[in-house]
């Protein structure tokens, strides 16, 4: 009993982590059909492709050729609309105050709003900017949300979508793909023996 | 991070989970049922050691004692047995008391795994109340290697319990200084420790155990307003609430359990105890324990005689005793060490009541017959709170009424599937957890009542964080109970078909109506911004302050996060500021904790020209003599310049002995406040100062 527990557990996870490679390798396989069509291409928006919301152009002692804002309330929005695959975003700016609730949300194609379903949270890259990692993600467009503070004065350098990473990064499962392969195996091997049990229709013996 | 922090909470895991494995070859119970015990018993025996001022010792004490004890437990045999041999010999031992106990094997698995993913994420402390008391007192407790009460540093609710903060200290006793996510992981360590007390099923039903665990793991989450979609804070704060219902519902748990005998109601005992320890209506959760425990002892597995009811208080008596004695014990030990008066009675100084008082007044309240001064608010309040009762939700399916009706049908269903005791456990629990609900109930009506501000109390502030610990404990009780017919009981099918239903169910529910975007599998990186900011602004003044010192904080445009955040980390204490208009003579003016200063004059040019404060949260008008008359009466020794602005630059720069800036700058500059009676200036101190760049 303990073995094949222990054996049918070994299966379920080994199954469970082949699901999870080929998932990955579908969605390599997905950029390079996106790539092939022109839509993955590694580009960047200007202040110029992109809309405001809550957010108002700083003008003040600016020197020529650079491009400020400021934050107006709580919820400024940097605006895309566009059709790509997209698997990274960088944002690149210098922020005067520390912004918190740095994030980027994306619409599938379909999709009418944005949603909270559909977000990714920028990491610092060392350089003022942010980095988000979208692994692979068709979308019609994008909403970046620097900073969640309001009043933050920022210089604005645009946004690279489809910046470089390293290819063993569409490898890593993310916090919520980890916690499910770590249950999932577990719960259906659980489910499986119940099952089992009760199928079998043995009274239990009393401890 | 420190490699120690890493292994530190592994080693603590690893040394439960022998003793477990010894503890359970002894008594022959479940060793899936000790975790919650021993790490129970272990914050009561650092609690006392605490109180006796030997926190540190007590730490090493514990740590000595678990590990002589855990190779006792592998060394154990005959004379004439070679060590090797015995090692051999208790290690299988050991190794078939795990095989029996998969409860164990999850809670160190799950554990661990946990403790590690927090060493990567390092989760930090976010939120306010972890700054106003339950992350600064971890803090302090390990920092000074002292209970919170006699520790210096900026907390007032320094009378509050320290259970949790001593759990925090245990999990990381070996490193230096205080690591915020060991405190988060440490908590999160007690919540698989019920899990496991629940879910501590006989080995070859490991199936049960693994389902019964994670259906338990997903309760606090059910506990969440439905609909809300963002970043859920379940196993990722430092707050005492959800621990608490989790250590009631354990609690009961272990009774359900092991009850029958000696070393499982010691571990009961235990678990209640350290329940009095994380708050203070752990107390009362402790007692409705009890009693729910005596109750079904008494008529539940038993007829009730008088040898019985002797019997029953007995076990009340051997229950309440370490309990009252820690609560009263407490309350006892911060009147020394805080000169904190716990048993003055409830409610804002100047309209105190005793816990008497409001007992005996609110009970005339309800005949309209008590004070009449409290009247009103007693009515709005029970407006109120009757409104809340079905309205305000508590969990995915609703207010604190479909809570209840929860409850009840999963007590409903096991007594339905039990016979005879096990039917009357079902049946007296829910009898008893209604009548105790309903008493814990009408206790916060008068808590919101007596203790707390008018306008706090018109809003229920913090209504559904109080409420429903009580019915997550009360469910996982309830679970229990339902989860022993499916693993024992005469119908064990319609039970474990019911609960297989309850876990898919849960499971669903969560999934569609409360999942949220993120957790602590999740964390965004930017959410702690401001923290590092103010962390690394504080580490460079630090050096220059003593605990003695009083700093006033300037921050313009805080909305009290930054003030609350330099709390934490400044090493002086952190002054209070004052709201209102002007500090002259006869000026309408309050205490605040912190302030943004504005300009006091609104003619047309300092209207524009200062426009910009009319987006300040919190303001004082403060013109330069009123600073002066302000610090002069506190007798502040210093001044932190956070977030400067024009106003600060223009008005009152000429405080400052030196350059400040016209804006946020780079750093906080720290000032002492230099006075003569006559002419008061601010002089830098220290090596962080402003350089103005371009003038």
């Amino acid at each position: 009993m303990f073995r094949r527990t222990i054996k049918r557990l070994a299966a379920l996870y080994l199954a469970a982590a082949v699901l999870f490679l080929l998932g990955c390798g579908v969605g390599c396989a997905r950029g390079a059909y996106y790539r092939g069509r022109g839509l993955a291409g590694h580009r960047t928006l200007t202040a110029q492709d992109v809309t405001y919301q809550s957010i108002r152009p700083y003008d003040t002692d600016i020197p020529e050729g650079e491009t400020w804002f400021v934050s107006t309330d709580t919820d400024p929005q940097l605006l895309w609309e566009g059709d790509a695959w997209v698997e990274r975003v960088v944002l690149h700016v210098q922020q005067h105050k520390p912004a918190t609730g740095v994030e980027l949300y994306y619409r599938a194609p379909g999709q009418t709003e944005f949603d909270t379903r559909h977000v990714v949270y920028g990491v610092p890259d060392g350089s003022g900017g942010y980095v988000f990692d979208l692994r692979g993600q068709h979308v019609s467009g994008l909403r970046i949300d620097p900073d969640s503070v309001g009043g933050v004065l920022t210089k604005f350098d645009g946004v690279e979508l489809n910046a470089p990473r390293p290819g063993w990064k569409a490898f890593v499962p993310t916090g919520a793909e980890g916690v499910l392969l770590a249950l999932a195996p577990l719960t259906l091997a659980a489910l499986w023996a119940w099952g089992e049990e009760l199928m079998a229709g043995r009274r239990p013996k009393l401890r | 991070m420190s490699v120690v922090s890493v292994f530190e909470g592994l080693f603590v895991l690893a040394l439960t989970a022998l003793a477990s494995l010894a503890l359970a070859r002894r008594t022959g119970l479940n060793a899936g049922l000790f975790p919650l015990g021993l790490l129970a018993g272990a914050g009561v025996w650092l609690t006392l050691w605490g109180m006796a001022g030997l926190l540190r010792p007590g730490g090493w004490a514990l740590y000595a004692l678990a590990l002589a004890g855990g190779l006792c437990a592998l060394l154990k045999g005959k004379r004439e047995e070679t060590l090797p041999a015995r090692l051999r010999r208790n290690a299988a031992e050991l190794g078939r008391e795990a095989k029996n106990a998969p409860a164990l094997v999850l809670f160190v698995l799950a554990g661990a795994a946990l403790w590690l993913w927090f060493a990567v994420s390092r989760p930090v402390f976010l939120r306010w109340d972890e700054f106003s008391f339950w992350g600064t007192a971890c803090k302090m407790t390990k920092v000074n290697h002292c209970l919170h009460p006699a520790a210096p540093g900026n907390l007032s609710a320094r009378a509050y319990l320290p259970g949790m903060m001593v759990l925090s200290y245990l999990f990381q006793f070996f490193s230096a200084g205080f690591t915020e996510w060991e405190c988060l992981a440490a908590y999160d360590l007690l919540a698989l420790a019920v899990f496991a007390a629940f879910g501590a099923f006989e080995g070859r039903k490991w199936y049960l155990s693994a389902l019964g665990m994670l259906g338990a793991g997903l309760l606090p989450y059910f506990f969440l307003a439905p609909g809300d979609t963002q970043a859920a804070t379940v196993y990722l704060n430092a707050m005492g609430d959800i621990y608490l219902g989790l250590t009631f519902g354990g609690a009961l748990c272990l009774y359900y359990r092991a009850g029958t005998r000696k070393a499982g109601l010691a571990l009961t005992a235990l678990a209640l105890a350290f329940l009095t320890l994380i708050k203070d209506m752990g107390f009362a959760y402790a007692l409705i324990a009890a009693a729910l425990i005596c109750a079904d002892r008494l008529f539940a597995q038993q007829k009730p005689t008088l040898p019985a009811l002797g019997r029953t208080v007995g076990l009340g008596a051997a229950l309440c005793v370490p309990v009252l004695a820690l609560f009263l014990g407490w309350n006892r030990y911060v009147l020394t060490a805080a000169g904190i008066d716990k048993s003055a009675g409830v409610g804002a100084a100047g309209s105190q009541v005793s816990y008497f008082g409001m007992l005996t007044d609110g009970a005339l309240q309800f005949f309209g017959r008590g004070d009449p001064a409290r009247a009103e608010k007693f009515g709005q309040v029970k407006a109120a709170m009757t409104a809340a009762f079905a309205g305000t939700p508590l969990c995915l399916v609703g207010g604190a009424a479909a809570a209840l009706a929860l409850c009840l049908a999963v007590l409903v269903f096991a007594a339905v599937c039990g016979k005879g005791p096990s039917r009357a456990r079902a049946v007296w629990l829910a009898v008893g957890g209604s009548a105790c609900f309903a008493a814990f109930w009408l206790f916060h009506l008068l808590l919101y009542v007596y203790s707390f501000s008018d306008k706090e109390a018109a809003l229920l502030k913090d209504y559904d964080r109080y409420i429903s610990p009580y019915f997550l404990g009360w469910l996982l009780a309830g679970l229990c109970l339902l989860a022993l017919e499916a693993e024992r009981g005469e119908r064990h099918r319609l039970a474990a078909g019911a609960a297989g239903v309850g876990v898919i169910g849960l499971a669903a529910l969560v999934g569609l109506r409360g999942l949220p975007a993120a957790g602590f599998w999740h964390v965004n990186p930017t959410d702690a911004a401001v923290r590092r900011d103010v962390a690394q602004r504080a580490a460079l003044v630090n050096p220059y302050l003593n605990w003695d010192d009083q700093v006033l904080l300037i921050s313009q445009g805080d909305d009290a996060t930054r003030w609350y955040y330099y709390g934490y980390e400044l090493n002086a204490q952190l002054a209070y500021g004052f709201g209102g208009f002007g500090y002259e003579e006869g000026a309408n003016n309050w205490v605040s904790t912190f302030m943004s200063l504005v300009s006091p004059k609104h003619d047309p040019w300092n209207e524009e020209f200062y426009g910009f404060q009319k987006e300040y949260p919190y303001t004082a008008e403060c013109s330069q003599d009123d600073l002066v008359n302000f610090l002069r009466q506190k007798g502040y020794g210093y001044v932190l310049l956070d977030q400067s602005d024009k106003y600060i630059y223009y008005e009152l720069g000429s405080l400052f002995d030196g350059p400040i800036p016209i804006d946020r700058a780079d750093a906080a500059y720290l000032f002492r406040v230099v006075d003569d009676g006559t002419t008061m200036t601010f002089e830098p101190v220290g090596e962080v100062q402003y350089v103005p760049q371009n003038d």
